[in-house]
């Protein structure tokens, strides 16, 4: 992945436990961008495939905003905000109407939507890299004999602090319990008294403004283009697969461990290397599938006859 | 003027047609029970007035139209569904399947309502904080109702409530649907294929055959009806 | 109805007729991206039968599809063979592919999700591996291959000849799914797709028949996979990637996914349709892709069986006491218990 590619160019000794840090650092983002997934799939029982397109829409759009010189905390939340509407509006002008229709045709309109958007940010912005700026720096960090990237100590500390937010919403307040239960069963939420479609497109601006989030932190050390997502998007999917479509801890945790094994893939298995680190990432995926199909952490659904 | 009125209506699976013509008159304070077997169409008139399903014709509850709706509309207004297969949040605990129904309420009127399903219903107190998906089906079915009383509706619509649970509990559910009934005056509308439990229970009856009404009476009667008695009740 | 399946024939005789004829009044180009587009369709035909018929929601249908051009890449461009061979060998070597990682990958079945994400590191793995190996592949830059000539005895030019060829392989194998489609295994797949326990408790061996659809899907798309290489005579590890895949699911969807005719359809649509999008977007200066994204949404939207909708559609016009189709009959089943 392009991100460990352009760090290991500044830092010379790539010690187990380095590589063990940053691959927490770019597996929790791997793992923020599956749980946004996984958030969306909740609401909806649809894999977006369109998700890191949009999380691409929402970083190139702060830059933009950067570019015009705001604060980078202020876009920060503007664009959580911008994110979270565009998400909610997507979801209603686009997958609602679809309510109740094969699954086929939500899969068509992800799918447009991915080449749509992408498309979008080719033509608005260019195809060019570009430079990411991030509050944290990217200097290399002494802790404890482990040298850690800046940034990346950065990124975890953000995405935790996100991440128990998300959660203090999801299990103690009213709207999370409410998005919880359409999630588990949406004409039991709607008889009584939940209006699902507006719940579902919360979960939906939800997920976009997670992705965004997690886009805004990957952009600085991945190059900010409209591929960048798309790079992700495996990575993500293996975390959730890992983790298990139904459990937003699984996908992080899974993002976290696709991350290290990666990275410890990458550099100590030899004829592997770079560019079959991908498969063998996939690979390691279908394993754990064909034992667990239900993922670490996931519910294996019975289906009651 | 009755409570619900339903007239004349069709309803439709994509385009096939499941219920002709079907009326039926829920008198405020009544137990209206509708019988039938497997296919008949029970759970599809449920359904229909709760707004899950396209129909034709017309629905009224408390002299308001309602067939149209978006299904949360009608839930709001006071109509209780209590699903087939209960329908609980296997994911989440007791208290917070009871909770999410009265998610727009004050706390002060959360838990009193609580406290009046955990008096109804007394075991489900000693399983508050478990997870509704390890409740045994009889547990499930009183979280089921206690659910929909949560949001204190006019009218309790019930599919199928004695479905998978042994006798003993059936006739402790259907006990406590009585008690509903006599003290709190919540009428109900009950779909059910014991047909001998629900002529005990309800005041009025009627019997549906492949979606259309054929039958329709006092319970008391329906009970000493030749042909009801050979279809339904077996003897 | 007799006058229905008369009209019908007749059309279906001069689309057959006009199809013949295309290399010989048309301009090479447009003749070049037909046969580009019937080696889609045949890889179509496969995908019907994978996520149409069996339901299986698969993205990895490149790799198949990859896998049956390499093969006849390896043997017309290794081994130098006669490229006659390519497509019978292409054939079985797609259906055991399909046989082998359809066994672990059917397991997932149940939970869609997971089949989206095991074939889709599929389409992913597929180019990588096929890079590494270029002493059979070519490697990145891709390989050259020598044009297919014509048999002696026919008249035709070589482009004409491969258009022919890749039209009659197009008829061959849509015969072949059309058999499959309608036979015991396509009718047994249609119960389990409809109602996977009943279809099991009556005696459809699932894991079975989800293999079968799996193994002769892909041997379908090594089929298609060959057929393009003999249509371009160039073969790149990147043009078999997770693009194609999602190329092949629109293709399908858009078409029709449980129709052969929708396989037709949908390869013509994803052949043309980016072109003439683009086209028209490059007059305006507007992003091709965006207009493309909004056709494909208005088509499922106004369409949402796809194009084949259309066809099916003028045959509706029946009387209202018409009995429930099969799948009409088993919502019926579901839902009123």
């Amino acid at each position: 992945m392009k991100m460990f590619a352009a760090r290991t160019s500044g830092i010379r000794v790539e010690s187990f436990l380095q590589l063990v840090a940053s691959g927490i650092a770019t597996g929790i983002i791997y793992g923020s961008l599956g749980l946004a997934f996984v958030l969306v799939f909740q609401a909806t029982r649809t894999l977006n495939l369109a998700q890191g397109e949009i999380a691409a829409l929402g970083t190139f759009g702060a830059w933009t905003l950067l570019g015009l010189g705001l604060p980078y905390w202020l876009v920060f939340v503007l664009m959580i905000g911008a994110s979270f509407v565009g998400g909610f509006v997507i979801h209603r002008l686009l997958i609602r109407p679809l309510d109740g229709k094969s699954h086929f045709s939500v899969i068509i309109v992800t799918l447009a939507l991915l080449l749509g958007i992408n498309g979008l940010d080719l033509f608005v912005w260019g195809g060019d890299l570009n430079q990411f700026p991030t509050p944290f720096g990217q200097r290399p960090i002494n802790l404890a004999g482990v040298i850690v990237n800046s940034h990346d100590l950065g990124t975890i500390g953000v995405l935790a602090a996100v991440l128990v937010l998300l959660y203090l919403l999801m299990e103690r307040t009213s709207i999370g319990l409410v998005l919880r239960a359409t999630a588990q069963n949406r004409v039991s939420a709607e008889l009584i008294g939940i209006p699902t479609d507006l719940t579902v497109g919360v979960g939906w601006g939800l997920a976009s403004a997670l992705g965004t989030i997690a886009g805004i932190l990957a952009a600085p050390v991945a190059f900010l283009e409209p591929g960048m997502m798309i790079n992700l998007l495996p990575y993500a999917l293996a975390a959730i697969t890992l983790g298990g479509l139904t459990s937003p801890v699984g996908a992080l945790v899974g993002g976290i461990l696709v991350g290290i094994f990666e990275n410890l893939v990458g550099n100590y298995v030899g004829f592997i290397g770079q560019d079959l680190k991908l498969p063998v990432v996939l690979l390691l995926m279908a394993i754990v599938l064909l034992f667990r199909p239900q993922g670490l952490f996931g519910r294996l659904e019975i289906t009651r006859v | 003027m009755s409570l619900l009125q339903v007239d004349h209506l069709d309803a439709f699976y994509g385009s096939v047609q499941v219920l002709h013509d079907v009326s039926v008159s829920v008198e405020q304070g009544a137990i209206v029970s509708i019988l039938g077997a497997n296919g008949a169409g029970k759970t599809t008139l449920l359904r229909a007035i709760s707004g899950l399903v396209r129909v034709r014709g017309a629905i009224s509850f408390d002299g308001r139209r309602i067939d149209g709706n978006k299904p949360f509309a009608t839930a709001r207004a006071g109509v209780g569904h209590v699903p087939e297969g209960r329908g609980t949040f296997t994911g989440l605990t007791v208290e917070e399947n009871l909770r999410v129904a009265a998610f727009a309420a004050s706390r002060a009127q959360v838990s009193r309502g609580i406290d009046e399903v955990y008096t109804y219903f007394a075991p489900l107190r000693l399983m508050r904080y478990r997870i509704a998906g390890g409740l045994s089906g009889g547990e499930q079915q009183m979280l089921a109702i206690g659910r929909a009383l949560m949001m204190r509706p006019r009218l309790l619509l019930l599919d199928e409530p004695s479905q998978g649970l042994a006798p003993q509990i059936t006739e402790n559910i259907f006990g406590i649907l009585q008690r509903l009934n006599a003290e709190e005056q919540v009428t109900m509308l009950l779909v059910e294929q014991n047909a001998s439990l629900a002529l005990r229970l309800a005041t009025f009856a009627s019997v549906l055959e492949t979606g259309r009404m054929v039958l329709s009476g006092p319970a008391d009667v329906l009970q000493h009806d030749e042909n009801v008695r050979r279809a339904y009740l077996g003897y | 109805m007799s006058r229905w399946a008369g009209l019908r024939a007749a059309a279906i005789a001069a689309v057959l007729v006009f199809a013949f004829s295309v290399p010989f009044w048309v301009a090479g180009f447009f003749t070049f991206q037909l046969a580009a587009a019937f080696s889609y369709a045949i890889a179509l035909l496969g995908l019907t039968l994978i996520t149409g018929r069996a339901g299986l929601v698969s993205i990895g249908h490149s790799a198949s599809f990859g896998m049956g051009a390499y093969t006849a890449v390896i043997l017309i461009w290794l081994y130098h063979l006669p490229y006659g061979w390519a497509l019978p060998v292409s054939a079985i070597t797609g259906f055991l592919f399909g046989a082998i990682v359809g066994l672990p990958i059917t397991r997932l079945s149940r939970n869609r999700q997971s089949m989206v994400i095991v074939t889709l590191a599929l389409a992913i793995a597929m180019p990588q591996v096929l890079k590494r190996f270029p002493e059979y592949t070519g490697g990145t830059n891709g390989v050259n291959l020598p044009t297919p000539a014509p048999p002696d005895f026919l008249p035709l030019e070589q482009d004409q000849w491969i258009y022919l060829l890749s039209l009659c392989m197009l008829l061959l194998m849509f015969w072949l799914c059309w058999n499959l489609l309608h036979g015991r295994v396509g009718r047994a797949m249609t119960a389990m797709r409809n109602h996977e326990v009943a279809a099991a408790t009556s005696g459809v061996n699932i894991a079975l028949y989800k293999l079968l659809a799996f193994a002769f899907g892909s041997m379908f798309a090594a089929v298609g996979g060959a057929v393009l290489v003999l249509v371009t005579q160039f073969a790149n590890p990147d043009s078999f990637s997770l693009v194609l895949s999602i190329t092949f699911l629109t293709g399908g969807i858009i078409g029709g996914i449980d129709s052969a005719v929708g396989a037709i359809l949908g390869a013509l649509f994803v052949e043309f349709v980016p072109v003439v999008t683009s086209d028209l977007a490059m007059a305006h200066d507007f992003p091709p892709a965006i207009i493309y994204a909004i056709v494909l949404v208005a088509v499922i939207f106004l369409m949402p069986d796809g194009l084949v909708g259309l066809t099916s559609r003028l045959r509706r016009r029946k009387p209202s006491g018409k009995p429930a189709g099969g799948s009409e009959r088993a919502a019926l089943a579901v839902c009123s218990m």
